[in-house]
This record gives structure tokens, C-alpha cells and sequence, in this order.
């Protein structure tokens, strides 16, 4: 299994894939397929000789195929997404988009040599749970389950914790001190 | 006399309250899908003061550790601490009614102490007991009616962290019931507690440096995301699945109708 020598931390997405999926029915197959492919991809991109901003922008583009960003955006906003204007939902999710993608870019840039093994996945219609591990180079597993709909990423729950939902407490939080507008504005600064 | 004093009294008495009252100052009934917060004033203060012992006394510490100590040495710390650990387990294991788990928390620590030298490797785990850890919080939430998610008001403990009223109960349990402590206490060996306590610390940090350092960064509100992940992981602690995902709370459903998603 080839791993990267460099010294860094963990991410939530990384390294060469081993396992695959047994006996699951075609459509879930698909949704560990996709996780596979992602981190096939981000491996391949992390190995690469590309610049910084090359593969800043590549991944972006994987990023953004592989999560349904502005699915997620509305479910991290909850409630207050339909108190908002138009023009609000539609700043929000363009700054949610960028922040999250520069969050992962940052996560990929302390990558070390980490890998993922995708495990069962388990219908629960519409929506497939993907069961993985990130196996650390000191051996330790973290657990990891990824939900995806339609082809495409909804949420990721790391040892029981979903992003998701830990998103949505923080922006709630954030929103009930700042109003929405604060958030987008620390959002659309994280993002640049 | 007797009169004039009580109503200055009462008096005294309705300032207090006055100014708990505006110590309180969360809401009286829990939002819908967030865990409830009616002391987050108090907590948030607790927080920031736990933040920055962190920052200038066990953080530095725990990077010391990962970084300075051999590897095989970060692991056999481990293996003690988690031995030392077993006999609570066991206890609540048993106190949720899983006696085939506490009989095989009880081998391994009978393997471990003996054949894996006080702890220091765990053999039991490469013969098929792998390590598990329960604790009252986790007992009280099995037998508790309300969902796993629902631990009574969130709570940030001085030098503990995060917790809720079950779970600071159960902190409480744990400690009077730990064989190890009444041991130590009864043999006046004291100092042998504070240096568990103070590896369990060091090493327990070591392992969510990284953790919380992402959950850090990539927050706006460090406060509320520890409170929501923390919630999340106990409950899913409790549960024994490990997975707690958006669609399995009772979210406000304007948010997910438009993805067509069910409750």
C-alpha cells in the first residue's frame, strides 16, 4: 500500500483504499464505489507534482462533484433557512461552498500517510451509509460513516459525531449572536 | 424587630435570585434539535477558563508526549491506564445487563494484569477480547427513558470539559465505586490516583489533539460545536452503533423537505 512520507495530521478524506463492498445490491455498490473513487483521486492529486493552487483548484472540482454542498448548506442553516431572502440563501451557500472547500484543502495539505478502507454499506432509502475506517500510520482506526444520496455526499458522522448536525448547532449558535449576515460574512472571509 | 429584619432578609433574597436569574441566561425550554444549554452563560465562561489551562499547561504537555515519547511507550501508558480502567467497565457492564461483556472485561483484566505485566500489553486483545469502555453516564442513558441525546442540562466541568447532568453523575458514581481508588485510599497511596489522573490527562489529550484542533478551526462557534459533538458522541457511546447521522433526529423538517427527505 503506497503511502506519502510526509509528517502531518489527520483528514477526513485521504489515502489509497482497500476494501470494497460484499454482497451489496448494485445501487450500493455504487455508493462505495464513489467513496473509493473519491480517495483514489485526492491520493493521486496529493501525490502529484502540482502546484499549490493547482491542486488547490482540483480539488476543489472533486470537492464539489463528490458533496452535494448546497444540500448540505440548507440543511446546516435548519430553521433559518426559510426566514432568509433569497438573495441571503443565495450568498450563504456560495460562502458555505468556498469555506468548506478551503477547510478540506486545508485538511489535505497535512496529509500523512493515512488510508481508508470503505467497509458495508446499508440501505436506508433514499439515502446509503457507507461504513469506513481511517487507519493511522500508528495503527489506530477512527470510524467513519458516509451518507450519501444520489451519488453525492450529504454528511459524513466521524465516531458518531455528523458534521452535519455539529455544523448546524455551531451556525445556530453563531446566527442567534451575529444574525445571519455576520455568518455569511465570517464565512465569505474564512472562504478567501 | 423580628418584622423589619425578615423583609430586609426577602429583600436580600429576591436580589439573589435577580441575579442568578441573569446568570441564566439560556432558554427556559430546550430548542428543538440542540442540546439544552440554560446555564450557557456560566458554561461559557467555565469553557474559555478551561481553554486556556489547556493552552498553556495540558496542550503543550500532550504534544511533548505524542512527539518526545516512543511510540512503544505512548501505547504501553495506554494499555495501563486502560487496565486500571477495566473493573468500572465491568460494573457497568454488568449494571446494564450485559453479563457475557463484563465477564470478558473481567478476563482481560485478569489476562492482562497477570500474563500482560500490570497491563503493560494487552495480550487479551490478539486472543480475541478486544478492549471496551462503559461507564455510569453510558448506564444511566441505557436505562433512562429519554433519548440517548438527552443527558439533562449541558454542563462544562472545571478541568473535566464538557459533560451534562447525567453524565457528571456518572463521573461521581465511577469514582466511589472504583476498586482502585478504595485500594489506594485504604493503603494511603493518594499519590498513585493523582498520577493516574494525571496520565489519563496527558495521554487522553495526546489522542484529540488533532480532533479538536480541526473541530477548532473550522468552527465559528468553538462553544456550541464541542457541545453538539460531545452530545452526538455520548449518545452514540450509549447507543453502542457509533453512528448518530442528520436524518436519525427530529430535525425541524423545513429544512430537509425541499431534499425530500423523511424525518
Amino acid at each position: 500500500m503506497p503511502t506519502l512520507t510526509r509528517r502531518s495530521t489527520l483528514v477526513a478524506l485521504s489515502a489509497l483504499v482497500t476494501g470494497a463492498s460484499i454482497g451489496a445490491p448494485a445501487a450500493a455498490q455504487d455508493a462505495a464505489a464513489l467513496i473509493n473513487g473519491i480517495a483514489n483521486r485526492v491520493l493521486a492529486l496529493l501525490k502529484g507534482g502540482a502546484s499549490d493552487t493547482e491542486r488547490e483548484n482540483a480539488l476543489s472540482e472533486i470537492l464539489r462533484e463528490s458533496f452535494d454542498l448546497p444540500a448540505i448548506g440548507r440543511t446546516v442553516l435548519g430553521r433559518h433557512w426559510n426566514v432568509a431572502t433569497p438573495e441571503q440563501q443565495e450568498k450563504f451557500i456560495t460562502a458555505f461552498e468556498r469555506a468548506e472547500v478551503k477547510a478540506y484543502s486545508n485538511r489535505f495539505k497535512e496529509y500523512a500517510g493515512q488510508s481508508l478502507v470503505v467497509g458495508k454499506v446499508t440501505q436506508s432509502s433514499p439515502k446509503e451509509l457507507v461504513d469506513a475506517r481511517i487507519v493511522q500510520p500508528n495503527g489506530q482506526a477512527i470510524k467513519l460513516v458516509w451518507e450519501v444520496v444520489n451519488g453525492k455526499i450529504v454528511d459524513v458522522t466521524i465516531e458518531g459525531v455528523s458534521m452535519a448536525i455539529t455544523r448546524r448547532s455551531d451556525f445556530n449558535s453563531y446566527i442567534q449572536r451575529n444574525g445571519l449576515d455576520g455568518l455569511i460574512s465570517e464565512l465569505q472571509r474564512r472562504g478567501s | 424587630m423580628m418584622f423589619l429584619r425578615w423583609v430586609s432578609g426577602a429583600r436580600r433574597g429576591v436580589a439573589v435570585l435577580a441575579l442568578a436569574g441573569s446568570l441564566v441566561a439560556g432558554c427556559a425550554t430546550p430548542e428543538q434539535g440542540e442540546p439544552w444549554d440554560p446555564l450557557e452563560t456560566p458554561n461559557r465562561f467555565l469553557f474559555a477558563l478551561n481553554k486556556t489551562l489547556d493552552t498553556f499547561i495540558l496542550r503543550p504537555m500532550a504534544v511533548t508526549y505524542r512527539d518526545l515519547t516512543p511510540s512503544g511507550v505512548q501505547r504501553g501508558t495506554r494499555n495501563v491506564l486502560n487496565n486500571l480502567g477495566e473493573p468500572v467497565t465491568a460494573i457497568n457492564e454488568l449494571a446494564q445487563g450485559e453479563a457475557t461483556r463484563a465477564a470478558q472485561t473481567v478476563a482481560r483484566f485478569l489476562i492482562n494484569s497477570t500474563i500482560g505485566v500490570l497491563g503493560i500489553f494487552d495480550v487479551a486483545k490478539r486472543i480475541g477480547l478486544p478492549h471496551t469502555k462503559e461507564d455510569f453516564g453510558q448506564t444511566l442513558g441505557v436505562w433512562a427513558k429519554a433519548p440517548p441525546e438527552d443527558g439533562g442540562p449541558y454542563l462544562v466541568l472545571p478541568l473535566v470539559g464538557p459533560s451534562n447532568a447525567r453524565d457528571a453523575v456518572g463521573l461521581l458514581v465511577d469514582y466511589l465505586v472504583d476498586p482502585f481508588r478504595i485500594a489506594a485510599q485504604h493503603f494511603d497511596v493518594d499519590w498513585l490516583l493523582y498520577a493516574r489522573a494525571g496520565a489519563e490527562a496527558v495521554d487522553g489529550r495526546s489522542r484529540t489533539l488533532q480532533a479538536l484542533d480541526d473541530i477548532e478551526k473550522n468552527s465559528v462557534d468553538y462553544y456550541s460545536a464541542i457541545r453538539s459533538a460531545y452530545t452526538q458522541r455520548r449518545a452514540a457511546q450509549i447507543r453502542q452503533r457509533g453512528v448518530a447521522s442528520a436524518s436519525t433526529l427530529p430535525l425541524d423538517t423545513a429544512g430537509r423537505a425541499e431534499l425530500g427527505l423523511a424525518r
